[in-house]
């Protein structure tokens, strides 16, 4: 990530993240230089941050972690769906302070903001042994594909998958000039899909200008495919031979391909 | 995020922020929890700085709670007269036309009035609300000016 801090400022101030960023020692060289410079000199910036400092909420951070730590001692015995989210958010507590995020294994775990998927009985693209399934977003909620209402550019979606046998699974955009990345199961392939659930393939994402030749695979492998060591060209992905056991599901261009499955 | 002070620290900027928007302490706090549930349920992908990325969860979640607490009256009542005698969610008539929205349209994209709030409020670029969104940036640039041109005429509308 770039810390140009003065070409990334919209309106020749730092961002209310930026100043937060400041304060909290996540920039440093140049960058810190520039924005203790500006805040410095800006008597606008100067405000926010002595506001933010001098923020005494009423213990708020201590309850909110005695909360979660609640939840980390019912983790045996989850009382409802929430000290069930607590339990899980707790567990990884130790996680975040230790290591990083994103050690919790759930079906649900990748969707973030996005809604609650159902399963859909529209369109699936089956190849076994792997189903991709495809949600629009549309205000809030996520809603199956169908042959009825077709995709279009700007459409953002949401994939998931179901899998005959563990395996991991990646859902690449793949166009005439590059191959991209689109989602995959949780973090960075690391997580070994389970199956008989729906997993969401993180993140969302949107449909932007599609090209003629363009299209979706759907890779699965029984074993680890090691990122970075996969397709990084069009000409790569094709000619490219996963790991003994692993299969492919593609899809056509979306224009071309509303309601057919190959 | 490496100590628990830095988690605590980082726990009191979200609650911040969530109080900024929803103006109560006791939604705000639940918000804030939230958020970090959202975090440690392993979101944050390294794409942008950890405060920027925390800022728009924090917000996704304060505007997910207000499109279902304005469905309460007093409440209701009570954010609109806060954010009024605030001077709206900032100080420009844009931001009282978003206030307005947040309370007034169910029809409004919530990643429209999501990245509004991120732009208009927290003041951040469309380059940084595309890392955290996930959205191009250029669609970021389409949706904000979607969003400014549904707000005004529903601002004309409300005249």
């Amino acid at each position: 990530m770039s810390d140009s801090m003065d070409k990334s400022w919209g309106n020749g101030h730092p961002s209310a993240p930026q100043l937060d960023g400041f304060l909290l020692g996540e920039f440093e060289g140049a960058a810190r230089e520039s924005l203790a410079h500006h805040i410095s000199s800006c008597p606008q910036c100067a405000r926010k941050i002595e506001a933010a400092q001098s923020f005494r909420a009423d213990g708020p951070e201590e309850r909110i972690l005695a909360t979660l730590q609640q939840g980390l001692e019912r983790k045996e015995r989850p009382q409802h769906r929430k000290y069930g989210l607590l339990a899980l958010a707790a567990a990884a507590i130790v996680a975040v302070l230790l290591v990083a995020p994103r050690l919790i294994e759930s079906p649900r775990n990748a969707y973030n903001s996005a809604p609650t998927l159902e399963r859909s009985s529209e369109i699936r693209l089956k190849g076994p042994p792997i189903t991709l399934l495809l949600y629009r977003l549309v205000a809030g909620d996520a809603v199956p594909v169908t042959s009825s209402v077709p995709l279009k550019p700007g459409d953002r979606l949401q994939a998931a998958t179901v899998v005959a046998s563990a395996g991991y699974v990646a859902l690449y955009d793949v166009m005439p000039a590059e191959v991209v990345l689109l989602a995959s199961a949780s973090d960075g392939l690391a997580l070994n899909v389970r199956p008989g659930q729906e997993w969401p393939l993180e993140p969302a994402f949107e449909l932007d200008v599609l090209e003629a030749g363009e299209h979706f695979v759907l890779l699965f492998c029984p074993t680890s495919f090691a990122p970075g060591s996969g397709p990084i060209s069009p000409a790569g992905f094709a000619n490219w031979e996963p790991a003994d056991g692993c299969s492919r599901v593609t899809r056509a261009a979306v224009p071309q391909a509303e309601g057919t499955v190959q | 995020m490496g100590t628990a002070e830095d988690y605590r620290l980082h726990v009191r900027m979200v609650y911040r922020v969530c109080l900024g928007i929803l103006r109560d302490s006791a939604e705000a706090e639940d918000a804030a929890q939230d958020t970090f549930v959202r975090y440690l349920k392993g979101g944050f992908q390294g794409k942008s700085r950890l405060s920027t990325y925390l800022y728009s969860i924090a917000t996704r979640v304060c505007l997910d709670r207000l499109r279902r607490l304005r469905r309460d009256d007093t409440f209701r009542e009570r954010w609109q007269r806060l954010q009024e005698d605030s001077g709206g969610a900032g100080s420009s008539a844009e931001k009282l036309v978003l206030a307005a929205q947040l309370l007034g349209d169910d029809k409004m994209d919530p990643d429209d009035v999501h990245m509004a709030v991120c732009y208009h409020v927290h003041g951040m670029t469309e380059a940084e609300i595309a890392k955290v969104t996930g959205f191009k940036r250029r669609t970021v640039g389409y949706r904000l000016a979607r969003f400014k041109e549904r707000a005004r005429a529903r601002a004309g509308e409300e005249r």
